[in-house]
């Protein structure tokens, strides 16, 4: 498998810190059942990352729904490290779990019915058609309660977008709760809002949403 | 069944339980029953019967329609009188009480309240689990035997939250009777998804599900319990039940599996914050994980109006079920766990894992605004039509879907009738005729006679009428649209009260097609999500923390169909 580039960045939208075209883009998956175990080794990576410089990372989750019960998985991009730091730093965050696989360039490393579902996350990741974006170059700016223009000038989001549908063309008040899971659809990032208190908008993801009863047997 | 009962049949309906099968004359229909002395619930039907000429012996078997329904005819030997042939009965199939790891109250807290707020049928339904499959389902019941008692207005039902395999929540209930416990004990052993740590999104999980749903069949028709139903809660909340899974239950036994809540509890979590749960109504906030159904939207995860997303889309998930001509109801209940403003605290001491309860509610002084349910009957009801006050009619009425739902009261009473030539069925009835047959929907509602539980008159603005086309099953079993669905007429009702007769002309019969009403206080309206030709205006997004439930009120019927004769 050859090395995925991101090739289809959009110069005039992907402002703030964003990707240069060479970013190599890689792949981890230790099985995380739950999104909030998801995003905490999506901030174990990103720290880690950033440790060594690298403050463009990009991480997102993917369902994978192939080689074992369907499960997220992480796909990772940043320009400023080397091939082989990142790869480390997967590794290191991997070596904490019972399982995991992890897809750099075509050195993959896990169990082979878990490889398919890293590439087709990678893929997505690289079309920027599919995938739920956790870190993202821009997002340290939109703290608090932003307008949804600096939504779009200040990271890499591309749009924003009601729930219910319809593009936010106004600056709104958007009270961030400094949780924001943007989702890459058809090469845009977009940020979906819903209507909440006050006027204001509020992302469509909870940070922490009511959990299920079920989990408390 | 497994656990080695060999009771036989009680086949004459004379069972030996703790269980009343009352007969005795309704009293909201008994004039030696003064009006201060009925409830609220009973004085709304005795002012629909007053104001419709219905109440008192003349009017015996009579309909409101002025036209004898078959089952009314049949009964000449009640004295009873019944809207549209039925008493309308108020109820509310999901219930927690201290069985549940996160319930508080006694099965009496519950069950009195809802008396005082005036249902007249519950379910108890702690959630299935390692504790309430040990302990619990055995421990509640004789709570229950002893609220049959004390509450003989309110008949309660032993059911259970099943975790339904590879799914969400469904509430599984029996008829009372010796075996209840036992059925639903083995049930909750063998089936229940998080007791059998099959609660994984995978097919092998979704045959456990189906399977638990034949067990149910089985004691049925072994005769372990009289009936027993299932219906799926807050089905969208989650994402995780997939069309597929929905259609798979429905049509592995459809006597059992009938339907899903239209609407969910909790429906005082998106009251503002600092007086409320400032949280998303019906506690709808979650997003897509790896075990939700990949193609639905991000708008699925909402409530609309204080409904579920499957049922508030015009054309959406529901349309599509009942577009291929099989039955499949909605209801609306409190999923009352901790009641909003409530000032009792779970007893000191409790220690759920091991105990398997918590110890009974203690008195402070200080509201829970934190809470966001609402006691039975307080806000949501599911009006069934029952042929009489029991155990068992209330099933039948609820397997027949002679249901309609409504929040915060907005409706007195309500009669729904589908007429073709001679022919004419209520809620939940398939009226077959000849090609080319006339076919009329009548309408007869009772506005709200009294103030609801917010001490506000409920007002009705609008009734809409849904259409959809018969298309037969579906192809891919996770269709969740349909095409040639719509509203087809609003009538506007603003500041009309006590009874609103409407009638709206269907046409000819054509290839066959269903009919269902939802109308609203007119108060939170928006362009439905399959766009203004569908739904010029629906229920509107719940706002997040900002959605007071008493100032956006709905009612929604349970379908009739007609269809041609072959």
């Amino acid at each position: 498998m050859s090395l995925p580039t991101i090739s289809s960045i959009d110069q005039s939208t992907a402002t703030g810190a964003g990707l240069l075209p060479s970013a190599p883009v890689a792949g981890l998956d230790v099985l995380s059942h739950s999104l909030r175990d998801a995003d905490s080794v999506a901030h174990a990576v990103v720290h880690r990352l950033h440790d060594l410089g690298a403050l463009d990372a990009l991480v997102a989750t993917h369902v994978v729904a192939t080689g074992h019960e369907p499960h997220h998985v992480l796909t990772v991009s940043a320009t400023q490290v080397a091939m082989h730091e990142l790869q480390d730093v997967l590794h290191e965050v991997g070596a904490g779990f019972d399982v995991a696989s992890i897809l750099v360039g075509s050195d993959y490393a896990g169990p082979p019915e878990l490889r398919a579902g890293l590439e087709a996350a990678i893929t997505s990741h690289v079309d920027q058609t599919g995938g739920r974006v956790v870190v993202f170059p821009g997002d340290h700016l939109l703290v608090g309660t932003v307008d949804t223009h600096q939504v779009t000038s200040q990271s890499d989001v591309d749009r924003v977008v009601l729930v219910t549908g319809g593009e936010v063309a106004d600056a709104r008040p958007l009270v961030t709760r400094n949780f924001l899971r943007p989702l890459w659809h058809d090469g845009d990032l977009v940020l979906h809002v819903q209507e909440a208190i006050g006027g204001t908008l509020v992302p469509f993801e909870t940070p922490s949403p009511t959990p299920c009863c079920a989990d408390h047997a | 069944m497994s656990h080695g009962h060999s009771h036989g049949p009680d086949s004459d309906g004379h069972t030996h339980d703790h269980t009343h099968e009352v007969d005795a004359l309704d009293p909201v229909l008994d004039l030696h029953v003064e009006d201060g002395a009925l409830t609220q619930a009973q004085l709304g039907r005795r002012a629909f019967l007053r104001t419709a000429g219905l109440l008192g012996a003349g009017a015996a078997g009579m309909s409101i329609l002025g036209t004898a329904s078959p089952a009314a005819a049949a009964d000449t030997s009640s004295s009873r009188s019944r809207i549209g042939g039925y008493q309308w009965l108020a109820g509310d199939h999901h219930i927690h009480t201290q069985y549940s790891p996160d319930g508080q109250y006694r099965v009496i807290d519950h069950v009195q309240h809802a008396n005082a707020f005036g249902l007249d049928w519950m379910v108890i339904t702690d959630h299935g689990s390692a504790q309430h499959a040990k302990i619990g389902v055995e421990k509640v019941n004789p709570d229950i035997v002893a609220a049959r008692d004390a509450v003989p207005g309110t008949l309660v039902f032993q059911g259970l939250e099943w975790n339904i395999p590879a799914a969400e929540h469904g509430t599984v209930f029996v008829h009372p009777g010796k075996n209840e416990v036992a059925v639903l004990k083995a049930f909750e052993n063998n089936y229940d998804g998080v007791v059998t740590s099959t609660t994984a999104s995978t097919s092998v999980n979704e045959a456990v599900a189906v399977s638990g749903l034949q067990y149910l069949a089985m004691a049925v028709a072994n005769r372990d319990v009289k009936d027993a139903l299932m219906f799926a809660n807050h089905p969208a909340r989650k994402g995780i039940d997939s069309p597929h899974e929905i259609r798979g239950w429905r049509d592995a036994e459809p006597t059992i599996a009938v339907g899903f809540e239209g609407a969910p509890g909790h429906q005082a979590a998106g009251l503002a914050a600092p007086f409320g749960p400032g949280s998303g109504r019906g506690f709808y906030d979650n997003s897509p994980t790896s075990a939700s159904f990949p193609g639905y939207p991000l708008a699925s995860y909402r409530t609309y109006g204080g409904f579920d997303w499957m049922t508030a889309t015009v054309g959406g998930l529901w349309d599509s079920l009942l577009a291929e001509g099989k039955p499949w109801w909605i209801t609306a209940n409190s999923d009352s766990h901790q009641i909003w403003g409530d000032t009792s605290v779970r007893g000191a001491g409790s220690d759920f894992p091991v105990n398997g309860f918590y110890n009974d509610p203690e008195h402070t002084t200080v509201p829970v605004f934190g809470n966001g349910d609402f006691w039975p009957g307080y806000y949501s009801r599911t009006h069934v039509g029952a042929e009489d006050f029991t155990y068992a009619a209330v099933m039948r009425g609820l397997r027949a879907g002679r249901v309609w739902v409504d929040h915060g009261r907005l409706l007195s009473g309500l009669d729904v009738r589908l007429r073709a030539g001679e022919q004419e069925v209520p809620l939940g009835g398939v009226l077959t005729a000849r090609r080319g047959t006339p076919v009329r929907l009548i309408i007869r509602i009772l506005t709200a006679q009294f103030p609801n539980w917010s001490q506000a008159l409920p007002k009705l603005a609008k009734v809409d009428v849904v259409r959809g086309k018969v298309t037969g099953p579906v192809s891919d079993r996770d269709t969740f649209t349909t095409p040639d669905t719509s509203v087809v007429t609003t009538f506007d009702v603003t500041g009309r009260t006590g009874v609103i007769e409407l009638s709206y002309d269907l046409g000819a019969l054509d290839d066959g097609f269903f009919v269902r009403l939802r109308g609203s206080d007119g108060n939170r309206l928006a362009v439905g999500l399959g766009g203004a030709s569908i739904d010029p205006a629906g229920p509107a997004i719940d706002i997040v923390g900002d959605a007071d439930p008493w100032k956006d009120l709905w009612f929604y019927t349970n379908p009739m169909w007609a269809l041609p004769r072959r």
